[in-house]
């Protein structure tokens, strides 16, 4: 691909018009490298491309993409596992309301998503690391600023469609201003955002964990209960699981550029100890809920599946001797095929709960 | 000026303890046959910016030092048994002697570096050995990794290559006290560009590409080392695949394995076409730089242009 190159640097007052794309309107700025990352002292050189010349793989790819839908799941699974509890106990009191507010999770969680691709290609993250956010920004499928109204956009449907579980259920706004907050922490700027510091991995843990699965239970009419509180903890746990992998897998990247998470500060070896420790962890506590929540048929083949994904990952983790060791591709694949039999087999028991199979 | 061939021997034997049992017989053995080309790019700098004779004496010998130190290290670790045509020092010699002689340049740097009293130099020096050690930790973490790919070598050789070129084009303006950021950032991209540029066309020695000073042919992949080239131009085969390509010997076997010599040359075609870019990227910064450079300092730009004809192609500028 040709195109005119250009370098400027943070201190340019053209940066961060090239960075957002801001511009020009018929051209964009692919970023081709990216130096001194996460420092004042930043230069990026850009290559300049016609807009037309720039064609996602086939309309509305690019926008899966920048959605990222595939991680609806996360927050698709709990709102589901609540309302699969609830309706099995005959607890659905306002499955509208309960709707609307699910879906202005999704709408909420994609206003998260887009402003953490905004944020990432503006701090530099994106730009250094092949494989981290949806790629749509550098490959200038879209312009990270279009991005940034977008967050706006879902911001807005979002907070519109849980207007009415608020106005119902006052104490739905406790758990609103609590996933503001975090939201406000997490993704406010580059600079003071909570995302590029250590034990960021507690918000993630939080907004597709408790908060989730509590504000999901309120809104559809129910109370607090510590089911539900289990339910936000596991899935909250496996969330931060797979964060911890992404993590694991930028180490050497992240460190360099100075980008804080639990995986940077306890490095290559601790990390690998870390993230078994965090799995069985997770399954413990997973294997324990169902021993409260779940018939023993359920339970032995939850302790099955979880007792057997235990060492085809502790060997693969035990090969990896090096971040750059190309074994490093496959961590994150096995990782989500671990996280997603555990919740395949959720779902399966909750939809057996309802009595549909 | 001539890149190829200058004298890598920037030291006096004074500057060693003569007590030293064999190191000075080390060091001759050493320094000699290289082909100085760091050196020589920081004359290129001290001539175009007017250092005086001093600085950029320290300057040529601080490079060589660490590049030559890297080298006895780098061969114990690769247990490499030829340098320069030469026993390696470690079999020469001993294994605790390459260390330590490798070891005592770098501490030489510092005594020398700190004595010239510039802070910035010594504290820059020093990021520069620790990338150059950084970078061969890394490598020795991947040797007999057969499916690393390039991208991951690269970010190795940006702290094991790269570093030195780095290093030859930001000191001379350290030396002379300009701290001007994007100068610097310049500099460094320069540095890294040109870095990937010669570890890549060494990489291609090794499959007997442009070699004309007649490297060993395969001695990378035969000692579990897939390089830039063999990594590029193995990224389509399987694992299984590129597992046994630790086991070929000829390079008509490497080529049989990637589909013959037809597709043997077209990934050379494309290797070539890919560092093209890098080449360009590197044109592209060098008009940057000339925005930091003084009229009288121009002509070093002119010096600068034809290095990647020698780093990359291989060819006498």
């Amino acid at each position: 691909m040709k195109g005119e190159l250009i370098t400027l640097s943070k201190k340019d007052s053209q940066f961060l018009s090239y960075i957002d794309g801001t511009f020009s309107d018929d051209m964009r700025a692919l970023p081709v490298t990216s130096l001194n990352v996460n420092t004042e002292s930043e230069q990026v050189t850009f290559r300049l491309i016609p807009t037309v010349d720039l064609t996602p793989p086939w309309t509305g790819f690019e926008w899966l993409q920048i959605l990222k839908v595939r991680n609806f799941l996360m927050i698709a699974f709990p709102i589901f596992l609540v309302f699969s509890k609830n309706w099995s106990h005959g607890d659905v009191r306002d499955p509208l309301t309960g709707f609307l507010a699910g879906l202005g999770t999704l709408c909420l969680m994609t206003a998260v998503n887009l402003r953490n691709d905004y944020l990432d290609h503006l701090s530099g993250l994106d730009r250094i690391h092949p494989q981290s956010g949806s790629r749509s920004i550098q490959n200038g499928w879209v312009t990270a600023k279009q991005v940034k109204n977008w967050s706006y956009f879902y911001l807005i449907l979002g907070a519109l469609l849980g207007l009415r579980a608020v106005l119902l259920h006052s104490e739905v706004l406790i758990l609103v201003a609590a996933f503001g907050l975090l939201g406000v922490l997490g993704m406010t700027s580059y600079e003071i955002g909570l995302k590029y510091r250590r034990w960021s991995e507690w918000a993630v843990f939080l907004l597709l964990g408790p908060l989730l699965t509590i504000g999901t239970q309120i809104s559809m009419g129910g109370s607090f209960d510590l089911e539900v509180f289990a339910i936000g903890f596991l899935t909250g746990a496996l969330s931060v699981f797979y964060l911890h992998l992404k993590n694991f897998e930028q180490l050497m990247v992240n460190d360099q550029a100075d980008f804080q998470n639990t995986i940077s500060w306890l490095g290559f070896e601790n990390g690998k100890r870390w993230l078994v420790g965090w799995w069985i962890f997770t399954i413990a506590g997973l294997n324990l809920y169902h021993v409260f929540y779940s018939s023993s048929l359920w339970q032995v083949a939850f302790l099955f599946l979880t007792l057997a994904s235990i060492l085809p990952f502790i060997s693969h983790l035990s090969q990896l001797t090096s971040p750059l060791s190309s074994r490093m591709k496959g961590l994150v694949p096995l990782g989500k095929k671990m996280i997603l039999s555990v919740i395949f087999l959720w779902l399966l028991k909750a939809i057996w709960t309802l009595g549909l199979i | 000026m001539d890149l190829l061939n200058s004298d890598p021997k920037i030291y006096d034997p004074r500057d060693f303890p003569a007590y030293l049992p064999k190191l000075n017989l080390l060091y001759d053995d050493l320094f000699t046959g290289g082909k100085g080309f760091r050196g020589k790019l920081i004359r290129m700098f001290a001539e175009n910016l007017k250092l005086n004779s001093k600085t950029e004496a320290l300057l040529s010998q601080t490079i060589e030092f660490i590049h030559n130190a890297s080298l006895l290290h780098d061969d114990l670790v690769d247990r490499s048994h030829l340098r320069r045509g030469k026993t390696a020092a470690w079999l020469r010699f001993t294994p605790e002697y390459a260390v330590l002689a490798g070891d005592y340049l770098l501490a030489r740097v510092m005594v020398n570096l700190s004595g010239y009293g510039n802070i910035k130099l010594v504290q820059y020096t020093a990021q520069v050995i620790s990338d150059l050690l950084e970078g061969e930790w890394l490598q020795d973490s991947i040797v007999g990794d057969m499916s690393v790919e390039l991208s991951q070598l690269d970010r190795v050789h940006n702290l094991k290559t790269a570093s030195l070129f780095k290093w030859c084009l930001r000191t001379p303006f350290i030396s002379l006290e300009r701290y001007e950021p994007q100068l610097h950032t310049t500099l460094e991209e320069m540095g890294t560009l040109l870095g990937q540029l010669f570890q890549r066309s060494d990489d291609l020695l090794d499959f007997d590409i442009r070699n004309q000073e007649g490297k060993a042919i395969l001695g990378d992949l035969k000692s579990g080392y897939l390089n830039s080239f063999a990594a590029f131009s193995t990224r389509g085969l399987s694992a299984g695949a590129r597992e046994k390509l630790k086991n070929l010997q000829t390079l008509e076997e490497f080529n049989a394995a990637i589909g013959g010599t037809l597709a043997f040359d077209k990934a050379v075609q494309d290797f070539d076409e890919q560092n093209i870019f890098l080449i360009q990227l590197y044109q592209h910064h060098l008009k940057n730089l000339s925005h930091f450079l003084s009229e009288t300092e121009q002509p070093l730009l002119k010096q600068l242009e034809p290095l990647t004809e020698f780093l990359y192609w291989r060819r006498k500028p």
